[in-house]
């Protein structure tokens, strides 16, 4: 049975997909390119977080509970006062901090801990016992460090031999001796471990704790405890599952993960598309044979699934190939770009791609329904035919002519203008997405209404013209008489001119907001700061004396002080930048800020405060609201060196903030100062005058402030070449996307095209008798396509816009908590659209003389009479 | 003497943190000596002695759950032990200028081999310290303490078992060596300061996998300081604190030799009769003789089974059982501990003479120091 059957598949099924190869290869790559994107965009995320997520267990060890400062550290008091507590089965303090070393740019991960009590906790952090005489206890002494294999590795290529490790501290550099590596600690973390002491020591953080981990005794009710916690804590001080930290990683890239892939899921309704118009003329081409299996007593059901067995062909060839490119595509993006795909949420980490089941079946299975998909309406007409008449005529006269109904497009439509206007689902725009779809199939469903209203109107204009060309008048007619069929071939194109439109409208509004934004928050020309050794705690203080002889230093016409602190308002949330801004004039910090929305102020007295677009979306339910005004909410301010004074402030205006996607705060330096009784602050934005360089300024920053040795001045352009650079390698995954998109619908568009001219060669035959020459017919199509590729691009850019709207409006402010300024690019998009259109003419020449010129004509004519 | 494996593990830590196991001075700090002729203070000598480099506190002894062939006889260990390290006080709190370990064993017939658990810490912030003053030894809810009325108290939660233990005095204590001092190599500035409490009477309840029983029983208590103990070129020792049922007490200990094969490098005893009457054996009557050897799953070979000949009378030693290893995961150190019964012979006819704890340290691989 096997092999008639096999026969049988050959003869119905492969053999005709063979003869359309070339379509057909179009289609399996569409899908394949959608599925690879989806695929890859995934497992890169995926391999990126289950990386972080090692990384944070690898410093929290199998801790059930830590307590940790909210803003910064914790008194070292509360390790004896927890440790007391009945339910802890074992603790252990911890520091952990990033440490500068000398001679290296990125900062070093430091864990400070005492063996004795992490042993139980963080095993992986124990020096293990080796033939040297190193034991967990060989860090006590101070002097000595442990380091993971990756840090080892990095101190033999760049120190070697690699047996000191020399830490860059206020007070001069510090050699420690490496007294073993931690083979437990896997892949590419660099981590150094030192006792808790000399952590304490070396950093100048006696009194004070990073955090405690903590293991609870069996039994223990950890939500329980966790609620009493919270109640008996000092202000300032929170107890948090470890798990809380590896959640908002996974938040942290998830609005990124969706947006990528749902931009993977347009390649894939490309894809869909073009199979859709794959199977459309494979139907119009093959009505005589299918009309002539259903004359052999094939029933319309058989028909159906012969054409959907195909399209599962089609499909699942995708979908494997996809499968396989989306490994190839992932694995290269880690190498390459890194496991962020450029978005930099996860720097320092090098993460592994591993083989992912149910990821690579699901978007398996969306490749071959989108393949199923797209092959269903042919599929169908394809059973409505008349047999006995198309076996006659070889055509289908199903109504194709007219396509279907705008009414469902229209509807479509306005469904998704509405969709737009939905709040995002559990941090994600769904529904805004759910609008972009709506947009693009209502736009398509429409299209072929809207070609046939704009070349009637063509047709009719060029006819009162005297003079127009017979082939534009032939070209636009038919056009305005077969919407249906240039509606297809449209599609593709439509949907990847739209699409590209859309990213394009939305990543140059975006580098224009950023841009501006930057320059709004980096005003000063110069910056001065001091080589921090530290990430938790911030030495580079600069206090009230220090910043008067930096604004009376030669040079300085003007200097202004930032500081910035975090702050933690939720438990399950990240921190909040808490940012101190002076300001010379009218001393008024909001002024200075990129504002979308200003309060006028009361006279309530409360210190004012200006929150970012993100502070203000996530924190929506702690402000009160008052009328008039941006409304009040209390700020646990950080006091010196730890704990927290809790101050209602008023909400004086909202600003956009680009860098920090967990939200800040800005706060007047007086206020901050008054408040907490810290006047210190950070760094110093400077304006010189029009003699002074900045290498000369710095000298003499130098000389007055020798206490101060590692100060630094960076040049202001420097950072925004740097932020805008990062922007940009964001951004590369979505310029890739957008190509492959593009590419597709062109070749989709070339393929249907290419499909449509063969199955019009009796019409060709006929005109050739009616006396049109060859290069005429090839005018003829040349201009059909050259028109259609027009109006692709037309619709494409109307459609882009619309799209871009809503990505601007809706999705970016729901998935990231950002505004931006709408902005055209409208020299690009010309080109753009001149570019496709030239593109488009050029493959309908092409087309036209490959098939014209190939086919017999003339005598096509007497075919199937 | 307290020849503990504590020790050796202490010595570890001495070196972890740059101590040269032999000699009591070190680049950072002066340890106090151990001075024959000292006289020992109490209750100020039953706490802490926070100058001198080790200290121990050492409780052992034989538990009683009415001793059925149901519920038969248990042995129990609970050791504080005391390290000073070289380093000199800090400006963090975190300095760890003193160590603390504890160790914690029953040895249940019915479980068939020994269940230990252990705790280390630096000193510090109310959750370890051992007090100066009188004997109060913590790591977090691990305690050993002596109350008002001269009563131990131990308490002890521990992953396989729990202890809660009363330890009373029945005699008065007993001082080691030559008034307390006791030499341990023939050198003397190898020496301790060292007394020990037997015959203590014992009530309280353990907890044995999940079964909670009251307890009877006797025990021994060691209190030993020192800050250099331990001879270059002794390899381990073997150590008896036996509470004879008639109310006397002996202890016996040997400094064994790294070569197998040469005697002992320094070996002495005390043995305190019920009239409280002393008798200090020869050192050179003192032989301890292999009967049976057991070998741990680590490999060690431990004679689990001695003869010890003390001048006037020999003690035969029998283990209790024999899985009594205790392995040290902080300290990385393996010793036998067990509970044993001393017999006057080896048959059958053979009378009890008491129950103890024999200790046996540096066998299997050699020590490193």
């Amino acid at each position: 049975m096997i092999a008639p059957l096999a026969a049988q598949l050959d003869a119905l099924a492969l053999a005709p997909l063979r003869a359309r190869a070339r379509r057909s290869i179009l289609a399996v790559l569409a899908i394949a390119a959608g599925v690879a994107l989806g695929l890859a965009v995934n497992l890169v995320n995926d391999a990126a977080l289950t990386e972080m997520q090692q990384a944070l267990r690898t410093v929290s060890g199998t801790a059930d509970l830590r307590i940790e400062g909210a803003s910064r550290t914790i008194d070292e008091a509360l390790y004896g006062q927890m440790g007391q507590w009945r339910e802890v089965e074992a603790i252990a303090p911890v520091i952990e901090l990033n440490a500068a070393l000398a001679r290296r740019q990125e900062p070093l991960k430091i864990m400070g801990i005492d063996p004795l009590a992490s042993a139980r906790l963080t095993p992986q952090l124990m020096l293990p016992r080796d033939a040297q005489g190193s034991n967990p206890l060989s860090l006590l002494d101070g002097t000595r460090v442990a380091v993971s294999p990756a840090l080892q590795a990095w101190l033999q290529q760049h120190r070697p031999p690699a047996t000191m490790l020399t830490l860059s501290l206020p007070g001069g550099n510090r050699d420690l001796h490496i007294a073993g590596v931690l083979s437990g600690i896997e892949g590419s973390r660099q981590l150094a471990v030192i006792d808790i002491a000399a952590a304490q020591e070396l950093f100048g953080l006696q009194g004070q704790l990073t955090r405690l981990d903590l293991r609870l005794a069996p039994g223990t009710d950890r939500a329980a405890l966790l609620r009493a916690l919270a109640v008996q804590l000092p202000p300032g001080v929170r107890a948090v599952a470890p798990e809380v930290h590896e959640q908002q990683a996974a938040n942290l890239s998830r609005a990124y993960r969706v947006n990528l892939t749902m931009l993977a899921m347009i390649a894939l309704f490309s894809g869909s598309l073009l199979v859709f118009s794959t199977q459309m003329l494979s139907v119009a081409e093959r009505a005589a044979e299918l009309a002539f299996l259903r004359v052999i007593g094939v029933t319309a059901r058989g028909s159906v699934g012969l054409m959907l067995f195909e399209a599962v062909l089609l499909g699942t060839a995708g979908a494997v190939l996809g499968a396989v490119l989306g490994y190839a595509l992932a694995w290269s993006a880690l190498h390459v770009i890194g496991g962020d795909l450029g978005a930099g949420y996860f720097e320092g980490t090098r993460p592994v791609l591993t083989f992912a089941p149910r990821a690579t079946l699901l978007f398996m299975l969306l490749g071959a329904g989108a393949a199923i998909i797209g092959a269903w309406v042919p599929a169908l007409a394809a059973a409505r035919a008349a047999p006995a008449q198309a076996l006659k005529t070889g055509t289908l006269h199903d109504g194709a002519g007219t396509g279907p109904p705008p009414l469902i497009g229209a509807a479509l439509l306005l469904g998704g203008a509405l969709l737009a206007f939905a709040p995002a689902v559990r941090g994600i725009p769904v529904l805004g997405y759910l609008s972009i779809a709506s947009l693009l199939i209502g736009t398509i469903l429409l299209t072929p209404a809207m070609v046939a209203a704009l070349f009637r109107m063509g047709a009719a204009c060029a006819s009162l013209r005297p003079g127009t060309p017979a082939t534009l008048q032939l070209a636009i007619t038919r056009l305005a008489n077969v919407p249906a069929q240039a509606g297809i071939s449209l599609a593709a194109v439509l949907a990847a001119a739209a699409l590209a439109v859309a990213m394009a409208i939305m990543v140059v509004s975006f580098r224009n907001s950023v841009e501006n934004w930057l320059e709004q928050m980096l005003p000063a020309p110069y910056y001065l700061r001091q080589t921090s050794a530290l990430s938790t705690r911030t030495p580079g203080h600069f206090d009230a004396r220090v910043q008067a002889v930096i604004r009376g230093t030669p040079g300085v016409t003007r200097a202004e002080f930032v500081r910035t602190e975090t702050l933690t308002l939720d438990p399950a949330r990240p921190a909040v930048a808490l940012i101190i801004r002076t300001s010379t004039a009218a001393d008024d910090a909001g002024t200075r800020l990129p504002l979308v929305k200003q309060y006028p102020a009361t006279a309530d007295g409360l210190p004012r405060v200006w929150i970012s677009e993100s502070f203000a979306d996530l924190y929506r339910s702690r402000i009160a609201p008052s009328t008039g005004d941006g409304g009040t909410f209390e700020l646990p301010l950080p006091l010196n060196p730890n704990g927290l004074a809790v101050q209602r402030v008023r909400v004086a205006g909202v600003w956009r903030d680009y860098a920090r996607q967990h939200g800040a705060i800005v706060i007047r330096g007086a206020d901050f100062a008054r408040l907490t009784g810290d006047a210190r602050l950070q760094e110093a934005a400077l304006w010189l005058g029009d003699n002074a360089t900045a290498a000369a300024v710095l000298r003499g920053l130098k000389t007055r402030l020798p206490d101060l040795p590692a100060l630094e001045i960076t040049e202001t352009t420097a950072v925004r070449a740097r932020s805008l650079g990062i922007f940009d390698r964001t951004f590369t995954v979505t310029y890739a996307l957008e190509a492959v998109a593009v590419v597709i619908g062109l070749a989709g568009m070339a393929a249907a095209f290419m499909g449509l001219i063969v199955a019009r060669k009796k019409e060709f035959g006929m005109l050739r008798h009616l006396g049109l020459t060859q290069r005429e017919l090839r005018r003829m199509v040349t201009l059909e396509g050259a028109a259609l590729a027009a109006l692709g691009a037309l619709l494409g850019m109307v459609l882009g816009v619309m799209l871009a709207a809503v990505l601007v409006y809706v999705i970016n402010p729901q998935s990231f908590g950002w505004s931006m300024d709408f902005h055209i690019p409208v020299l690009q998009l010309a080109i753009f659209a001149a570019a496709l259109i030239v593109a488009a003419t050029a493959s309908s020449w092409l087309t036209a003389r490959h098939v014209l010129d190939t086919q017999d004509l003339v005598r096509a004519v007497r075919e199937d009479w | 003497m307290r020849r503990r494996a504590f020790l050796q593990r202490a010595l570890c830590v001495a070196a972890g943190v740059g101590i040269r196991p032999h000699g009591a001075q070190s680049a950072g700090i002066a340890y106090a000596p151990v001075v024959a002729g000292t006289t020992l203070q109490f209750p100020r000598d039953h706490g802490a002695h926070p100058q001198h480099r080790i200290e121990w506190w050492y409780l052992t002894g034989w538990l009683d759950r009415g001793s059925t062939a149901a519920a038969p006889r248990c042995g129990f260990q609970v050791t504080f032990f005391r390290v000073r390290t070289p380093l000199a006080d800090g400006s963090s709190r975190f300095t760890p200028t003193q160590l603390l370990f504890a160790h914690a064993a029953v040895s249940d017939p019915r479980v068939g081999r020994i269940l230990h658990d252990e705790r280390a810490a630096r000193s510090g912030f109310g959750l370890a310290q051992a007090a100066i003053g009188d004997t109060d030894a913590h790591i977090r809810d691990w305690r050993l303490r002596r109350e008002p009325s001269g009563a131990y108290r131990a308490t002890i939660q521990a992953r396989d078992f729990a202890l809660q233990l009363d330890a009373v005095p029945t005699q008065t204590l007993l001082l080691q060596g030559r008034e307390g001092f006791s030499r341990k190599g023939p050198l003397q500035e190898h020496a301790s300061y060292y007394y020990s409490v037997p015959q203590l009477r014992v009530s309280g309840a353990i907890i044995v996998r999940g079964r909670r029983e009251a307890v009877g029983g006797s025990a021994w208590l060691d209190h030993e300081w020192s800050s250099a103990l331990m001879p270059p070129q002794a390899a381990g020792w073997d150590w008896l604190g036996l509470n004879l049922d008639d109310g006397g007490a002996i202890m016996a200990f040997r400094m064994r030799s790294a070569d197998a094969a040469a005697p002992a490098v320094w070996s002495d005893a005390r043995i305190r009769h019920a009239n409280g009457q002393f008798a200090q054996p020869d050192r050179s009557a003192l032989a301890f003789t292999p009967e049976r050897h057991w070998t741990s799953p680590r490999g060690a070979r431990y004679p689990v089974q001695t003869r010890i000949a003390l001048g006037t009378q020999t003690l035969h030693l029998r283990p209790l059982f024999d899985a009594q290893e205790l392995t040290s995961q902080s300290m990385g150190a393996a010793y036998w501990e067990g509970a044993v019964t001393a017999y006057s012979g080896d048959g059958p006819g053979a009378t009890r003479l008491g129950r103890g704890y024999w200790e046996l340290t540096g066998y299997g691989k050699p020590q490193r120091l």
